[in-house]
């Protein structure tokens, strides 16, 4: 490759890249503040029902992405990469806008949670049309034995999306307050995406169209209709099949336990203290996201399907004794209190419509340096509006559990790192945006997506009579069971071969 | 291998037949029973999006059983 072409290629990746990333940026903020969003946004009589609500409304955001995948796949086989993916960005970045400007149930009543799943839907229609177009417009433009290796660099978006909006939550939290951001101050990160969503629209605009799509376009070739060529010709549609159960499936629930159902375990069911979950989970993605480029590349020497399978295999075996090991690491029953300890408790008041809220947090050590923090909120006249207990890890328990999370993100590279070339090598351009969007959406946005209303879900059904407190591990069976069977699937039906320019 | 792969397909549609039983009959078992309290809520949504895969699968599974991957 000339020195020419290859900085055409870093432009093109870093183009396609940054606006990638803003959306999946967008798309997360709304999963990393569920807790926040279900008492903002839903009534609060049962308060595991409102976060399950805020859970499946999140769930609607991936349930709508195969939706997206169709309408904007279509449309960017038939106009065009570029715009359609400039279309996609508009979209999410409004919508993500606007639901920071939303008042909650408290003031405008369930016309909140409404609007709040209408925009949600409209983030899901968007991005199930962005990432296929990205996904594709990169590796159209790169040769052949690198396609796994540049293609990666878009793998890695999805992550980096997710850290980029740890880090302004994180940030945005610790510079105003725990109280200020859990009544305004999550909007932030929801507004910011107005600036962010600008830039990038700013690069794209100055993006080429893939050389691929303008070739066929010039010879007349464009796909009249994408969706049927695509769905109702039986050649193509049992690979997308086949891309959908030995693949995607497995990848979309791996990806989903590694990041977003971790994250709900050790703030849910760990009960682990808010801040310091998001100080686990940045650090965490950001040991591990240069795996994507690492397997990314590895597949264009040995092949992406033995890379994926191993993945998958690994993660089946490994989920129960690290989830199993995540939990001892917090259970304050398994711990001894050091009794000499005496913690002065921190007192805050502030005034809050017209009442004096008073904030006492205790704190009980224990010998191993974990702390167990008790914040009660009062009322002037003495009445408990809520008292939340969390945990804070000792410095070697916050390490242990970093790298906890760090061997499922390894995972998660693992699966993720070469789908997106062992998609694009599967189709012929002239039908490639559609048809490899809709089993990676399906994939990702319903068997993943669903994974942390369904693991919930599974843990809710554990718990009976006999023990209240239910498995902590049950919502692992719904993740292991999928991927074990896209794993035996994917090995006996995927191929491995490379797959030569002119093929694609 | 050829032979695993075509008579895995019958495990794929049993498979399809079996998930699409054990989902519906959940599905009925919690919402007439109205435990747990959302189950009017969740079940339709994931009626609605998982019958189509499990057709989806079903099919996968007699595209199998009819050796139209043996060229991969």
């Amino acid at each position: 490759m000339s020195e020419e072409k290859k900085s055409g290629i870093w432009t093109v990746i870093t183009s396609s890249s940054v606006g990638t990333l803003i959306e999946w940026y967008d798309f997360y903020i709304f999963g990393s503040l569920a807790t926040i969003l279900s008492v903002q946004f839903f009534p609060q009589d049962n308060p595991t029902i409102a976060f399950l609500n805020t859970l499946l409304t999140f769930a609607a955001g991936f349930i709508v992405r195969p939706f997206g995948a169709l309408v904007f796949g279509r449309l960017g086989d038939i106009v065009g990469r570029k715009y359609t993916f400039l279309v996609t960005l508009l979209i999410m970045g409004g919508s993500t806008f606007v639901i920071g400007l939303i008042p909650g149930y408290a003031t405008i009543g369930v016309a909140a949670p409404i609007l709040v799943l209408i925009l949600r839907m409209l983030q899901g229609l968007a991005l199930g049309g962005e990432y296929g177009g990205a996904a594709t417009y990169v590796a159209e433009h790169s040769p052949a034995n690198r396609r796994g290796f540049y293609t990666s660099w878009i793998q890695t978006t999805a992550t980096l999306g997710l850290f980029l909006s740890l880090i302004v939550i994180l940030v945005t939290r610790t510079t105003m307050g725990e109280a200020a951001f859990r009544d305004w101050g999550w909007r932030i990160p929801f507004l910011l995406s107005s600036v962010l969503v600008g830039v990038s629209t700013f690069i794209r605009l100055k993006m080429h169209e893939s050389p691929m799509f303008s070739k066929l376009k010039k010879e007349g070739k464009v796909s009249a209709n994408p969706l049927k060529e695509s769905f109702g010709n039986k050649r193509n549609l049992k690979m997308v099949l086949l891309a959908l159960f030995g693949a995607a499936m497995g990848q979309g629930v791996v990806w989903y336990t590694g990041q977003f159902y971790a994250m709900s375990f050790i703030q849910q069911t760990c009960n682990i203290d808010s801040v310091q979950v998001n100080y686990i989970i940045v650090l965490a993605l950001l040991l591990g996201t240069p795996f994507f480029v690492v397997f990314g590349s590895l597949s264009d020497k040995i092949g992406r399907k033995w890379i994926m399978m191993a993945g998958m295999l690994i993660a089946c075996i490994a989920y129960r004794p690290i989830y199993s090991t995540m939990y001892d690491l917090a259970d304050l029953s398994l711990k001894t209190e050091v009794s000499s300890h005496v913690s002065t408790p921190a007192i805050t008041s502030e005034e809050h419509d017209g009442k004096i809220i008073t904030t006492t947090v205790n704190e009980k050590l224990f010998t191993d340096g974990t702390i167990q923090k008790t914040e009660s909120v009062k009322d002037n006249a003495g009445n408990t509006i809520s008292e939340i207990k969390s945990t804070v890890l000792s410095n070697s328990g916050f390490a242990f559990m970093i790298l906890l999370i760090f061997i499922q993100v390894i995972f998660v590279t693992m699966v993720y790192g070469p789908i997106a070339a062992f998609l694009v090598e599967l189709f012929p351009t002239r039908i490639r945006y559609t048809s490899m969007s809709l089993p990676y959406h399906i994939g990702n946005g319903i068997f993943g997506g669903l994974t942390p209303a369904i693991a919930t879900r599974f843990f809710e059904a554990s718990k009976s009579s006999g023990d209240p407190g239910g498995d902590p591990l049950a919502g692992l069976t719904y993740v292991i069971i999928v991927a074990a069977v896209c794993f035996i699937i994917g090995s006996l039906y995927l191929s491995n071969k490379p797959v030569p320019d002119e093929e694609i | 291998m050829k032979s695993i792969k075509k008579y895995a397909g019958i495990l794929w549609m049993i498979l399809s037949i079996l998930s699409v039983y054990y989902v519906l009959s959940t599905a009925i078992t919690e919402i007439s029973a109205g435990e747990p309290e959302d189950a009017s809520i969740f079940w339709p949504i994931i009626i609605t999006i998982f019958i189509p895969i499990a057709i989806g699968f079903g099919l996968f599974g007699w595209y199998a059983l009819n050796e139209e991957y043996e060229e991969g």
